[in-house]
C-alpha cells in the first residue's frame, strides 16, 4: 500500500547521469542537418527514414539520415506535439493515425511554426515496414507532398511456424535482393556511389556501437539497476539515429563507463530501489519525467524495457556477402516484425534475467502494431512467470489521449499488488 | 473507544465509513455528491459522521482515503487505490467472492480477488464512459426519467442501442424517440448496452464465482439482471453497494492501527 511520503516531494529521487555527450551529439547533429545541406560545395544530401529502415547504407553513401519519428518524439518532449497533430488533422489526416505521423506531418505542413523550423527538407525518403504498415502511407504522403523519390523496403513478418521462427528462404531472398535495389536507388537519385568497402566500414562501426549499447542494457541487470527507463529513452537517440557513425561509439563508451562505475559502487538509477518493473512500448514523451520520477519517489524502477532493446541488433561483419545476408535478416527480425509469442518469450526472459516484480504494458493509442494483442500477452506472461502486470492507456505524443488519474490508479494498484505479495 | 475511517471520493459521489477498531463493526456511514471542491466534501463527510455518532474527532486514529480524489483528503493517514479497497471491503462482506464488478461514476472495473481479499488481477474501462454511471446518467436525462427510476422503466422487449460512445448513444436515443419507439424499450436497450460493455470487461479477467456487483449502478436492478443473463452467474449485490470501497478503506485502516 502506498504510505504517505515523508520525503520532501521536491527532493530528487533519482541520480542524474553525468554523461552528456549523447545530448551534445544529438543537438549538433540536428544543427548540422540544417546547415550542411545548404552549402553547395558539400553537395550534402538528406534522407528521411523510418526508425527500422536500413540506415547504414545511407551513411556509407555520405547521406545525412533524419528520423521523423525521433523528431516527433523531441517535439512531444517539448510539449509542442498536440499543436502539430492538430495542423495535420485540420489538413484531413484522421486522428486515429499514428501520432508520430500526425505530429511530423503537421511540421511538414507548417515548418516555420515548428520546433527547429521542422526537419531539413529531404532529397529522398526511405521507409521500411518492419515496424508497422503505417510508415508506407505516411512516407508516400511525404513523397507526394515534396515530389521526391521514395524507396520502400518490404520486410514480410516473421511468423511462428511449426519449423520455428526462421525466415523462409524465398522471403529471405526477397528481402536480400531489395538491398541491391536500394543501393541502386540511392545512386540514381542522389548521384552518390556506395562501395562495398564503405558499407563494411559503416557496418563495423554500427556493430561496435550496438555491442556497447547491448552491454549498457545488460548491465541494468544489477541491483540496484544503474539506469532507469528515462535514462535509456534519452540516451538511445544515437543508436537509432546515428548508427554507423564514429561519434556514436564515443558517446556509448562514455555512458558505459559511468554505468560500470554505478554498478561497482552500487549507485542506483534511483536512490531507494524497492520494486523492479518492465516497460513495454514507446515512451509517453510529454509525461516522461513526471511519470518515472513520481514512481522513483516510491522506490519503483524500470531496469528493462522492450523499446530500447529493439535496437540491440548485430550481424556478421567479416565479409561483404555474409554481412549483407545478416543485414537482411537483422532488419527482418526486429521486435515489431515478430509475432506475439516472441513477445511473451522475450518479456518473460527479461522478467527472469532482470529479476523483476511486475510489468507495465503501455497500450499506446498511436501505435497499433506495438499495442495489439496486449491483453493476451499480459495473461500469457503472468501465467509463465507468475509476475503481475498492468495495462495503461496512453499515447506517445498526443496528450489528448492520456488520462493522468486513470493511469495512476492502475499503476498504484499494481504496486499495491506487488507490495502485498512481498510482505 | 478508537475509530478508524475510510473515505472514498469518487467522481460522482463521496462516501465515508466509520469503523470501531476493536470490533471492526461499522459505526456509521454517509454519502454525499462529490461536488467540485473535493477537499471541502471530505471535511463535510467527517462532520456528518461526528454529528451522527457523537464521537470526537480525536477518537479517529487512522484514515485511509481512496477513489479518484484520494489525494485531496488532507487528513488521511494513507492513500490506497479503490481496487485494493474494493477487494478488502467485499472480502469482509462476502468471503467467497472471487470477482468484483464495480460500476462507478466514470469507470467500471472488473477485479479478481482471493480468499484473503488480496487483489490478483484487474481491468478497467478505457477513457470512454460507455458502461459507467455517467452513461446511465446522461441517458436518464435525455429520457427525462429520474436516475433512480430507470430500472422500473426497463422493458425486456428492448430496442438495441448500438453506439458505445455516450454522445452517439444519446443521439441514437433521440432518434429512436423520434421514430416513435416505446420509451421503456429504449430504457431496456440502455441497460443492455451497459451490461454488454461490462461483460466484455469482465471477460478480460474471466468470471469466477461468487460475483459481487458494487458501485452506484449496482442499485439499478435492471442492469444487474441484464448482467446476470450475460454472465450466467447470479451476482450478489451488497445492501449498500456504494460504500464498499470506503468500507475496504476503513478495514485497511483498522488493520494498520495494530502496527502504529
Ligand atoms: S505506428 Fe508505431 S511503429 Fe508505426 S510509425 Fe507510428 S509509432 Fe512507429
Amino acid at each position: 500500500m502506498i504510505e504517505k511520503i515523508d520525503r520532501d516531494p521536491t527532493e530528487r529521487a533519482y541520480n542524474k547521469l553525468k554523461s552528456n555527450s549523447y545530448k551534445k551529439y544529438t543537438i549538433s547533429y540536428y544543427r548540422n542537418s540544417k546547415i550542411l545541406p545548404k552549402i553547395p560545395l558539400l553537395n550534402k544530401k538528406v534522407a528521411w527514414v523510418t526508425s527500422g529502415a536500413p540506415v547504414e547504407i545511407l551513411v556509407a553513401a555520405g547521406i545525412m539520415p533524419l528520423y521523423p519519428e525521433n523528431y516527433a518524439a523531441i517535439v512531444g518532449g517539448s510539449k509542442q506535439s498536440v499543436d502539430a497533430c492538430i495542423i495535420a488533422e485540420n489538413d484531413g489526416y484522421s486522428n486515429e493515425l499514428c501520432s508520430y505521423a500526425r505530429c511530423h506531418l503537421g511540421t511538414v505542413i507548417n515548418p516555420s511554426g515548428s520546433l527547429m523550423g521542422g526537419l531539413s527538407k529531404p532529397d529522398i525518403i526511405v521507409s521500411c515496414n518492419n515496424i508497422c504498415g503505417t510508415v508506407l502511407k505516411w512516407f508516400q504522403s511525404i513523397s507526394e507532398y515534396y515530389d521526391i523519390p521514395h524507396f520502400h523496403f518490404d520486410t514480410p513478418p516473421i511468423v511462428d511456424t511449426k519449423l520455428g521462427k526462421t525466415q523462409e528462404n524465398h522471403v529471405f531472398h526477397y528481402v536480400r535482393d531489395q538491398l541491391d535495389d536500394y543501393i541502386e536507388f540511392i545512386k540514381t537519385h542522389t548521384g552518390k556511389r556506395v562501395t562495398e568497402k564503405k558499407i563494411m566500414k559503416v557496418l563495423r562501426l554500427a556493430n561496435k556501437a550496438t555491442l556497447l549499447w547491448g552491454e549498457i542494457l545488460d548491465s541494468c541487470k544489477a541491483t540496484p539497476t544503474p539506469l532507469n527507463c528515462p535514462d535509456r529513452f534519452i540516451t538511445m537517440a544515437p543508436i537509432v539515429a546515428q548508427r554507423g557513425m564514429k561519434k556514436t561509439i564515443t558517446v556509448y563508451e562514455e555512458l558505459l563507463e559511468e554505468v560500470h562505475q554505478r554498478v561497482d559502487s552500487k549507485t542506483g538509477a534511483i536512490k531507494n530501489e524497492k520494486i523492479r518493473l518492465l516497460w513495454d512500448n514507446i515512451a509517453i514523451w510529454f509525461y516522461l519525467y513526471p511519470f518515472f520520477n513520481k514512481l522513483a519517489q516510491r522506490g519503483v524502477v524500470f531496469p528493462v524495457d522492450t523499446y530500447t532493446h529493439a535496437w540491440n541488433m548485430t550481424g556478421s561483419v567479416d565479409n561483404y556477402e555474409d554481412a549483407m545476408n545478416d543485414y537482411a535478416k537483422m532488419y527482418s527480425h526486429v521486435y515489431l516484425n515478430q509475432d506475439l509469442s516472441y513477445r511473451v518469450e522475450l518479456i518473460s526472459k527479461f522478467i527472469k534475467e532482470y529479476e523483476l516484480d511486475g510489468f507495465v504494458l503501455h497500450s499506446n493509442k498511436a501505435c497499433k502494431r506495438y499495442s495489439m494483442g496486449m491483453l493476451s500477452y499480459k495473461k500469457a506472461i503472468t501465467e509463465k512467470t507468475g509476475v503481475p502486470g498492468v495495462i495503461i492507456d496512453g499515447d506517445m505524443v498526443d496528450s489528448r489521449n492520456f488520462s493522468e488519474e486513470q493511469t495512476w490508479t492502475r499503476i498504484e494498484s499494481l504496486i499495491e499488488m506487488i507490495e502485498a505479495r512481498k510482505s | 473507544m478508537k475509530y478508524c475511517l475510510g473515505v472514498d471520493i469518487g467522481s460522482i459521489s463521496a462516501k465515508a465509513v466509520l469503523m470501531e477498531v476493536d470490533s471492526k463493526k461499522i459505526s456509521s456511514w454517509t454519502v454525499l455528491p462529490t461536488g467540485f471542491d473535493t477537499k471541502k466534501t471530505a471535511n463535510t463527510l467527517v462532520e456528518n459522521l461526528i454529528e451522527k455518532t457523537g464521537i470526537k474527532i480525536d477518537d479517529i486514529v487512522y484514515t485511509v482515503s481512496t477513489g479518484y480524489s484520494r489525494k485531496n483528503v488532507e487528513f488521511s493517514t494513507q492513500q490506497v487505490t479503490e481496487l485494493s479497497c474494493q477487494a478488502k471491503g467485499i472480502n469482509h462482506l462476502f468471503p467467497n467472492a472471487r470477482t468484483v464488478i464495480d460500476i462507478g461514476g466514470q469507470d467500471s472495473k472488473a477485479i479478481r480477488i482471493d480468499e484473503n481479499g488480496s487483489l490478483l488481477d484487474f481491468e478497467m474501462n478505457d477513457k470512454c464512459s460507455a458502461g459507467t454511471g455517467r452513461f446511465l446518467e446522461v441517458m436518464a436525462r435525455s429520457l427525462e426519467i429520474p436516475l433512480e427510476m430507470m430500472a422500473s422503466h426497463s422493458s425486456d422487449d428492448f430496442v438495441s442501442i448500438s453506439s458505445t460512445c455516450t454522445v452517439f448513444a444519446e443521439s441514437e436515443v433521440v432518434s429512436r424517440i423520434a421514430q416513435g419507439a416505446n420509451r421503456d424499450s429504449i430504457v431496456g436497450g440502455i441497460h443492455q448496452s451497459i451490461a454488454t460493455k461490462v461483460k466484455a470487461l469482465v471477460d478480460r479477467i474471466g468470471v469466477k464465482p461468487d460475483v459481487v456487483i458494487t458501485g452506484g449502478v449496482a442499485k439499478n436492478q435492471a442492469v444487474v439482471d441484464a448482467l446476470e443473463e450475460k454472465l450466467e452467474y447470479k451476482p450478489i449485490v451488497p445492501d449498500e453497494p456504494q460504500i464498499t470501497g470506503a468500507l475496504g478503506a476503513a478495514i485497511i485502516a483498522a488493520g494498520k492501527i495494530g502496527n502504529i
